[in-house]
């Protein structure tokens, strides 16, 4: 991964962050709401080779611990979404390329959605944070996921086009 | 190729997960540090989301009317006749009507509890993402808002102070299912707890043990040391369900809040208030209900030129 790579990544994982906090997140979904930015950070995570995977999950953890109405201590998203990293890099290396599997890819960053929202509420328990209501949290998870895959044909394939620019000769201009 | 990667990989990996650990721990040691950095970001944000939020208002407003479509008829009726009426008042931009008439209710109340108060818009919600449910408000510091202060609104409390900028403040709504207040019901003065689940029904779980709740029982907030998070007196919601069931101690109920936490547009901070105890004073007056007026009927005819004697 080309340190240039990353300073793009973070640039649009900065920009996305603002968009959640500032655009989304103002908007009142039914049954929880749709998180874009997990949605960005999981599909760069997906698209990535491990060794990028997991530093692109830690620095969007990193950047979702600054989210000031987070209730969570600082590092926990970092650890979540690294952890997530692992896994979805995993998995990658047995499913292949999903350059030409578009469902496959939704599918894919949507249930790494779930599990890393699942990770953190585990994480959640472990420091002995308070969760709230596990019914709640579960609706939430579900929520969640649920926007994802009605979003993910929208935004799954900008995320693959700015992946290839990143990735391409033209980001180093 | 089997995972488990290369030496590059794996020694990363456990740097990245240290420096995770190591942060949390910095942060749950409450180290300065971690905690300015969100206070940074709230600033840094707070002016951006000022910005979309007059942007995003109606698209926003939208939704939350698609949202709220599965209410009874007479309901929907009781909120056609508020919109022909709104639609005839419309002269100037109806946002910023909605919102004065938020701030006149939260003052009315202010003004009646003698609460000294400072007025804010809500400017954001936080991420669903972050598994809180808060509110933005566009005043901080600058105004004498500080973190443990209670939130109203026109209806009642709307939930805490959590943190604090110079110019804006990060508000808990009473919804959120990390939330909890001391309540009293109005009428038997019954001690209990009101939890957040997540929606517009609350929890009350009553702490006397001999205690009974009836439905359209008004609950108040009972207040805390130096009032701080919670003020006396401020009202909460109202009995919709007693649950009974006879393996629990206490009662149980759900309770539906006197403010809409989805249509926030103007609320107020408590910042001090005058010392007297409310009681029940707050809690909205039940509707009037309606007597037969007597109509007169003339008995006697009248006859020309009576006015003149007269």
């Amino acid at each position: 991964m080309r340190p240039l790579h990353l300073v793009w990544t973070s640039l649009l994982l900065l920009f996305t962050f603002v968009i959640q906090e500032s655009v989304i997140s103002a908007i009142h979904f039914p049954i929880a709401g749709y998180s874009l930015y997990l949605a960005v950070a999981t599909g760069f995570m997906t698209l990535e080779e491990r060794t990028g995977a997991i530093v692109i999950g830690f620095i969007a953890g990193l950047i979702l611990d600054l989210s000031p109405s987070a209730g969570s201590p600082i590092g926990q998203w970092s650890l979540t979404l690294t952890l997530t990293a692992v896994v979805i890099a995993y998995f990658r290396d047995s499913i292949g390329s999903f350059a030409s599997r578009p469902i496959a890819f939704m599918l894919f960053t949507s249930s790494a959605i779930a599990f890393a929202i699942a990770f953190y509420l585990i994480i959640n328990l472990v420091l002995g944070e308070d969760s709230g209501d596990p019914f709640i949290d579960v609706k939430t998870l579900l929520g969640i996921t649920f926007w994802n895959l009605i979003f993910s044909p929208l935004v799954l394939p900008a995320i693959n086009r700015i992946y290839t620019w990143i990735i391409s000769e033209k980001a180093r201009v | 190729m089997a995972f488990g990667g290369n030496n590059r990989f794996r020694l990363l990996l456990v740097i990245l997960l240290v420096t995770s650990l190591f942060l949390i721990t910095l942060d749950l040691r409450g180290v300065n540090v971690t905690k300015g950095t969100r206070s940074a970001t709230q600033s840094f944000l707070a002016p951006i989301q000022r910005g979309f939020s007059g942007l995003i208002s109606p698209v926003t407003n939208f939704l939350s009317d698609v949202k709220n479509f599965g209410k009874t008829k007479a309901e929907l009726q009781d909120v056609k006749a508020a919109n022909a009426k709104l639609r005839a008042q419309v002269v100037v931009n109806q946002d910023i009507q909605g919102q004065l008439k938020q701030l006149k209710s939260v003052l009315d109340l202010s003004a009646r509890g003698s609460f000294k108060t400072a007025s804010a818009r809500v400017i954001g919600r936080g991420s669903s993402s972050t598994f809180s449910q808060t509110v933005t408000l566009d005043a901080g510091s600058a105004k004498g808002i500080y973190p443990d202060m209670t939130v109203i609104s026109d209806g009642g409390i709307v939930g805490v102070v959590k943190a604090v900028t110079r110019s804006s403040s990060i508000v808990l709504l009473m919804s959120d299912p990390t939330f909890k207040v001391g309540v009293r019901i109005a009428g038997t003065q019954s001690a209990g707890v009101l939890i957040g689940q997540g929606s517009s029904k609350y929890l009350l779980q009553l702490l006397d043990a001999n205690g009974t709740i009836n439905v359209g029982d008004s609950l108040v907030t009972l207040g805390s040391d130096n009032n701080r998070p919670f003020v006396p007196g401020v009202p909460v919601g109202k009995v919709v369900k007693v649950s009974t069931t006879s393996a629990s101690v206490t009662q149980e109920a759900l309770v539906e809040g006197f403010s809409n936490l989805n249509a926030l547009g103007v609320v107020s901070v408590i910042l001090s208030t005058s010392g007297k105890d409310l009681k029940d004073q707050l809690l909205p007056s039940p509707p009037a209900t309606r007597s037969p007026v007597p109509s007169p009927t003339p008995s006697v005819k009248p006859t020309p030129g009576a006015s003149k004697k007269a």
